[in-house]
């Protein structure tokens, strides 16, 4: 008997290789139970091998180094972990931690077994409340099940129901990515409801998807995005309100996007221009008072950016100036009621836009 | 018992005996804690750090009681030791070293230095909505460290702590020396090897470079080490140490010189992150020279 030799070295930390080869002489029982002792972190087992890598990538780059025989005899067990997992209505802290290592691990290790479990947890939404932080395991759910080969019954249900759903914001961005992956352009289908639950302040969220439509930009194309985004937003019933934020959302990301592209920033323009700031203004222009200022409202809260106030001292009766490169909107007073609301909410932003608001007069001065 | 051995034995048990809650518990945790490689060189870093006064005692013995609330553990005294400070000791114990490490030279930065693939999983999964795997790596690879305009760092605002709220910091100067004039291919072996990255046999090794203002840094000790640092060991006195000195996993190389920082939510554009290399073979950890490393320090 070799003593050096790694399996007799108990509790010895042991190499990738090493371990690969450990695992080689397991039988399938034990190849099952040694995966979920090393997989679960509050085990009192340490891992058998040491690592800068959390388990379930050290457990990643173990199946990767492993041949196909033994990659289909792990991602059995995998599976089998993962049927074998039974999740409670009030998650443990170590619960919610062994199933985010699961699935971590789902998107390299892949089975039948797997796929069927998980798609099972997704459509039950079993774990929507779960986190593990920063992360919701409902959107990691739908990440890992991306990497399964996913038939149109997951299409339909990420891209349709979820929208639907009061959690969606929790794991709109997974969404998106997970259709990315899969359907490629269609994941522009979930745009609408993306921005809807984008909270308009939020620039680290604004960021973060705007790097996902840049993949998409990447994946398909500058015309074909802009065509199928427009599209999406275009047959969404959104208010005027949200497609006038739209229209803000997608023209900052094309600007930073194409900055280098004059042409294509003018394409985007045009085009957001007619398909979507045009018809919002005319359908905000045909509302009634109340719900005009209230529309009206609803813009300063998600786009200010785009509003000017002009003092009235200035051009009477306009409140202000909307403006989307080279489109105007005077905004009016529909009545002092309305006025007083007005100056009451945003008396603060007035004064701290003066200087702006005066260039801004003046130039709704010349468009009167 | 190697007379070294026996002098920090001795040394620990009067420092730590008459004060832990359990102390037949105690005792038979540093009768086992000496029996193997490890536990050894775990005992002999708590020496060095209780006798040069980078820890505080109450700090170990805190870590003590608690073990000794729970059942024996199953596995080894070391790691038993290591799994109460990662599950129930953070944050108390986590960057205490008492004294305030000197400024970086001029010109100088901090970098963190680890696997692309942990790269993913703390930095960038969330901020990409990514899963871990390969077609992950490829992306990132792609948008971060490619060729073409890359994404920059302050995309990234929650980051996931795994299990330890602390992060271990070298000196860009050093690493970049470190690898200088080596071929490709031995960048990422060098690097893993000097800080001791035992384990960490197959991937690419990335490090995120911190602004040049960083300081809120600590000298380590041996709480803030985990489960999986076999080969940190405390930095040697005298004089007061500026660094902690990680041993390498291979005899004739020289550790690479770390400091701690605890964890903080989140990047901004002035962290940079760049690839040292692959790891292209296997290490060959050299226990007998860790232990005499470690022995030499007492």
């Amino acid at each position: 008997m070799n003593e050096d030799h790694p399996s007799n070295r108990q509790h010895f930390p042991l190499s990738l290789g090493e371990v690969t080869e450990d695992m080689r002489n397991l039988t399938s029982e034990e190849l099952f139970r040694w995966l979920a002792t090393v997989i679960d972190e509050s085990s009192p087992e340490t891992t058998p091998f040491p690592s800068t890598w959390t388990r379930h990538t050290a457990l990643a780059m173990v199946y990767r180094s492993c041949d196909l025989p033994l990659q289909l005899r792990f991602s059995d067990a995998f599976g089998r972990l993962l049927e074998s997992f039974e999740p409670q209505p009030q998650a443990a802290s170590s619960d919610r931690h062994y199933l985010f290592s699961l699935l971590s691990l789902a998107g390299t290790v892949r089975s039948d077994r797997a796929k069927k479990r998980l798609c099972r947890w997704l459509y039950l939404e079993l774990f929507r409340d779960w986190e593990e932080k920063p992360f919701n395991l409902h959107g990691e759910l739908i990440l890992a099940t991306a990497a399964y080969d996913p038939d149109d019954q997951w299409v339909e249900y990420v891209s349709t129901l979820l929208p639907t759903r009061p959690f969606f914001d929790k794991v709109a961005r997974q969404a998106f990515r997970a259709l990315l992956q899969t359907r490629a352009v269609d994941c522009l289908k979930l745009l609408p409801a993306m921005l809807k639950v984008l909270p308009p302040e939020d620039e680290d969220e604004r960021v973060q998807f705007g790097y996902l439509l840049g993949l998409t930009v990447d994946r398909c194309g500058f015309d074909v995005f802009l065509k199928k985004a427009v599209k999406a937003l275009g047959s969404a019933r959104l208010t005027v309100a949200q497609a006038i934020a739209a229209v803000s959302f997608l023209d900052r990301f094309l600007s930073e996007t194409l900055e280098n592209s004059d042409e294509q920033i003018d394409t985007s323009v045009r085009y957001l221009t007619s398909k979507l700031w045009q018809p919002a203004i005319e359908k905000w222009r045909g509302m009634n008072d109340e719900d005009n200022y209230r529309t009206f409202v609803e813009i300063l809260g998600s786009c200010h950016d785009y509003y000017t106030i002009i003092p009235q001292a200035f051009v009477k009766d306009v409140l202000g100036v909307l403006t989307f490169r080279g489109s105007y909107e005077l905004v009016v007073p529909t009545s002092l009621r309305h006025l007083a609301l007005f100056f009451k909410d945003y008396g603060d932003y007035e004064e701290a836009n003066k200087p702006l608001a005066r260039a801004a007069g003046a130039a709704a001065g010349a468009l009167d | 018992m190697p007379a070294d051995l026996r002098r920090v034995k001795t040394y620990l048990s009067r420092a730590l005996k008459h004060r832990v809650l359990n102390k037949a518990r105690f005792v038979t945790w540093l009768e086992d804690v000496l029996a193997d490689d490890f536990g050894r060189v775990l005992a002999v870093n708590l020496y060095i750090d209780l006798r040069t006064r980078s820890l505080a005692p109450a700090l170990v013995i805190d870590v003590l009681d608690r073990m000794a609330t729970k059942a024996p553990s199953l596995t080894t005294a070391r790691n038993g030791f290591y799994l109460c400070v990662e599950q129930e000791c953070q944050p108390g114990c986590l960057c205490r070293h008492p004294s305030k490490p000197p400024a970086l030279a001029p010109g100088d930065q901090y970098a963190r230095i680890l696997p692309l693939l942990s790269m993913i999983d703390y930095y960038l999964r969330a901020a990409l909505s990514i899963s871990p795997n390969a077609e992950a790596e490829d992306e990132v690879r792609r948008k971060f460290y490619g060729a073409g305009p890359r994404t920059r760092l302050g995309i990234v605002k929650n980051t996931w702590r795994g299990q330890m709220n602390n992060v271990w910091l070298t000196s860009l100067t050093l690493l970049l020396k470190s690898i200088d004039g080596l071929p490709d291919g031995e960048k990422g072996n060098e690097v893993r090897d000097r800080l001791g990255f035992f384990g960490t046999d197959a991937g690419t090794l990335v490090y995120v470079a911190y602004p040049p203002d960083f300081d809120n840094v600590f000298i380590p000790t041996s709480l803030d080490a985990h489960s999986g640092c076999y080969f940190f060991l405390s930095p040697p006195p005298p004089p007061p140490p500026a660094w902690g000195l990680t041993c390498s996993l291979a005899s004739g190389k020289k550790g690479m010189e770390e400091r701690v920082h605890l964890a903080f939510d989140g990047l901004s554009d002035d962290y940079r992150s760049e690839i040292i290399g692959d790891i292209t073979r296997p290490s060959s950890p050299d226990v007998h020279y860790l232990l005499d490393q470690a022995l030499s320090r007492t």
